[in-house]
């Protein structure tokens, strides 16, 4: 299929992604601070450092998932056989060589940590990501397309299911990595897609909370395109320098001494997940907007909202 | 310019029913003391003070400090600083170096760990970097602390400095009956990037960096209040928060002086391993168990973080059975 078909037809706002209930902490944040024309810098600043704390903190795990999904995992050195981690799948799918299942719900698992510090976060990115994983199932998963092989429907499915059992939270980069994977859409197309919606969910909440007219508001994509282009660019930086530091450094067997003792070993057990693409995500995702972070911990304070996050 | 390993290893002494430090061992610049435990209560007798101090009262570039913990069953450890620990400029020698604090953690099921330093202060262009790896066992208590002051502000220096990097993990160790392996789950990672941005092709250039989204506060922190013995004060944030603070139209209510903060919860089920989670289809009704909350709070000055913090530890002491740094006696 032409690439520019799916990629027309994942950005339309006709797409059922749960996120036009989202306003990512602009509902509180206006509410809190206020709007009027004097203020329209400081709703400027949260638009930017709203979208660059999104990017920093979810797209290593939306670039992982997309790995994985795509490419199939290979499973790095156990770090201790006598210890159980929390990977949850492991016993499930033993014929299988390929980890990805295990992988994709690690990621998940260690993404629902990042948020948990935030419930209104966590809340909102459990939702989409429901949503996505719906959309993967009731729209795409039946057709036939060269990019969807067993090994990534039985993922699409596994994921199904364990989302509605609530046995994995079922996170927006997750489930969104998921689905572009499934339809063979590129990494760097997934994560500009994955920042172009959470940046028009923002700038349709702006449109709906009054702050933006209309046509303000198409100005703002346009404008907050060229933001987005530089946020991609370092979170992509940051990601690639993470990931080679982490290739120059010697191996877990290498650095394990023998005189280890039980603190050491706990803790080495405690630090070493078992995937690489999890341990990637983890190194590369950081938040890093603390007002964006605090306001938007506020939304269930607000005395009447349109939004849920 | 000095790397430092420390190693503070509380334990209980069952003759006198009282917590002991077995191990208590630092190197330059890392200087831990413990003043003696003077309670009459058991538990005050059962924990412990060390104040961790580093010469010169400050952190340079290429500074490691690393700390390790170990709170044994029924003990508690309160970890203090004595004044903000300043971060100079990483530049040394014309080369910039990273300042790095780490610390290590094991509570033990019923023991308390209070992490309650003052606050960073980094001065212009400092590079800093902090890791800390919590490890609970089910049924142990955690009181975090980890804030940030703008700087030299005195100096005009404000939300001056290069990198501050900061990672906290906090982990539950269950032991799952079947084999008696323990098994970890990472419940929260906590992991923040400031720094001062590449200049940014839209103008206006100066908006993407962290100082214009900080402004006009100068003193940012997180508080995190975990497990059992903390239940009073895990009850008197979230109903101080949920009932005292409100935004309308009208404007915000309910925030102290110069400062404003959120909280978050964890509840019971967060904790569980995936693999015993339950279907949670059938019982969403089922009532919620907070076991922990995150506080994220910003103030116009240090000093009103401090009586914030002050107000939301108070109780503390009939915690740990001890006064502490933020204890109105002290």
């Amino acid at each position: 299929m032409d690439s520019s078909w799916l990629l027309l037809l994942l950005g339309d706002s006709a797409l059922p992604t749960g996120g036009f209930v989202a306003s990512s902490g602009l509902e509180a944040f206006t509410s809190a601070f206020g709007f009027s024309q004097s203020e329209m810098p400081k709703v400027h600043v949260f638009m930017r450092s709203n979208m660059s704390a999104f990017a920093y903190a979810a797209l290593p795990f939306v670039t992982q998932t997309f790995l994985a999904v795509s490419n199939g995992g290979m499973r790095a050195p156990a770090a201790d056989p006598a210890i159980n981690h929390d990977s949850s799948t492991t016993h499930m799918h033993q014929n299988a060589t390929d980890d990805s299942v295990d992988i994709v719900a690690q990621l998940d698992s260690s993404f629902d940590a990042m948020v948990a510090s935030n419930q209104i976060a966590a809340r909102a990115s459990r939702a989409q990501g429901a949503a996505f994983v719906a959309l993967l199932d009731r729209a795409f998963l039946g057709v036939p397309m060269g990019s969807l092989d067993d090994r990534k429907l039985r993922l699409a499915k596994d994921m199904r299911k364990r989302v509605r059992g609530g046995k994995s939270p079922g996170h927006l980069p997750i489930c969104f990595a998921l689905l572009c994977a499934c339809l063979g859409v590129s990494l760097s197309d997934t994560q500009s897609l994955f920042l172009f919606h959470h940046t028009r969910s923002l700038v349709s909440a702006a449109v709906r909370l009054n702050i933006y007219g209309p046509y303000e508001g198409q100005r703002q994509m346009l404008l907050l395109g060229a933001h987005a282009s530089h946020v991609l660019k370092q979170v992509r930086d940051r990601m690639d320098a993470i990931e080679m530091s982490m290739v120059q450094e010697p191996s877990q067997e290498q650095s394990c001494v023998n005189e280890e003792d039980e603190y050491d070993r706990m803790m080495r057990v405690f630090k070493g997940p078992l995937y690489r693409e999890v341990e990637l995500a983890k190194r590369q995702s950081v938040q890093t907007g603390v007002m964006v972070e605090l306001v938007q911990g506020l939304h269930d304070r607000l005395y009447s909202r349109l939004f849920n996050s | 310019m000095a790397k430092s390993t420390g190693t503070i290893h509380v334990s209980l002494d069952t003759g006198t029913d009282a917590a002991y430090l077995r191990s208590l061992q630092s190197s330059y610049p890392l200087r831990l003391m413990a003043p003696s435990a003077q309670s009459a209560s058991v538990l005050g007798r059962r924990h412990r003070n060390v104040y961790i101090l580093s010469f010169g009262g400050g952190l340079v570039g290429g500074d490691a400090v690393k700390l390790r913990v170990v709170v044994d069953p029924d003990t508690s450890l309160s970890l203090c600083t004595q004044g903000s620990t300043r971060v100079y400029k990483g530049k040394n020698g014309g080369e910039s170096k990273d300042c790095m604090q780490s610390l290590d953690a094991i509570v033990n099921t019923g023991s308390l760990l209070c992490l309650l330093p003052d606050h960073i202060s980094p001065f212009a262009d400092a590079r800093y970097k902090s890791t800390q790896m919590l490890a609970l066992h089910v049924g142990a208590s955690l009181v975090f602390l980890d804030w940030l002051g703008a700087g030299r502000s005195l100096n005009g220096e404000e939300w001056r400095f290069s990198v501050q990097s900061y990672e906290s993990r906090v982990s539950i160790m269950h032991a799952t009956s079947k084999s008696s392996k323990p098994a970890f789950k990472e419940i929260l990672r906590d992991a923040w990037l400031l720094e001062h941005d590449q200049p940014n092709p839209i103008p206006p250039s100066e908006i993407a960096s962290y100082a214009s989204a900080l402004h006009p506060y100068t003193c940012v922190g997180t508080l995190i209040l975990f497990g059992p013995r903390l239940t009073g004060l895990i009850e008197a944030a979230t109903t101080l928060f949920e009932n005292t603070i409100s935004i309308s139209h009208k404007g915000v209510k309910g925030f102290g002086e110069g400062i404003i903060w959120s909280l978050s919860k964890i509840t019971e089920d967060h904790l569980e391993l995936v693999d015993s989670a339950k279907d949670s289809s059938g019982d969403a009704a089922a009532a919620v168990v907070v076991v922990g909350v995150i506080l994220r709070f910003s103030a116009l000055e240090p000093r009103l973080a401090r009586d914030f913090i002050r107000e939301r530890l108070a109780g503390l002491e009939d915690a740990t059975g001890s006064a502490n740094l933020f204890s109105k006696q002290l």
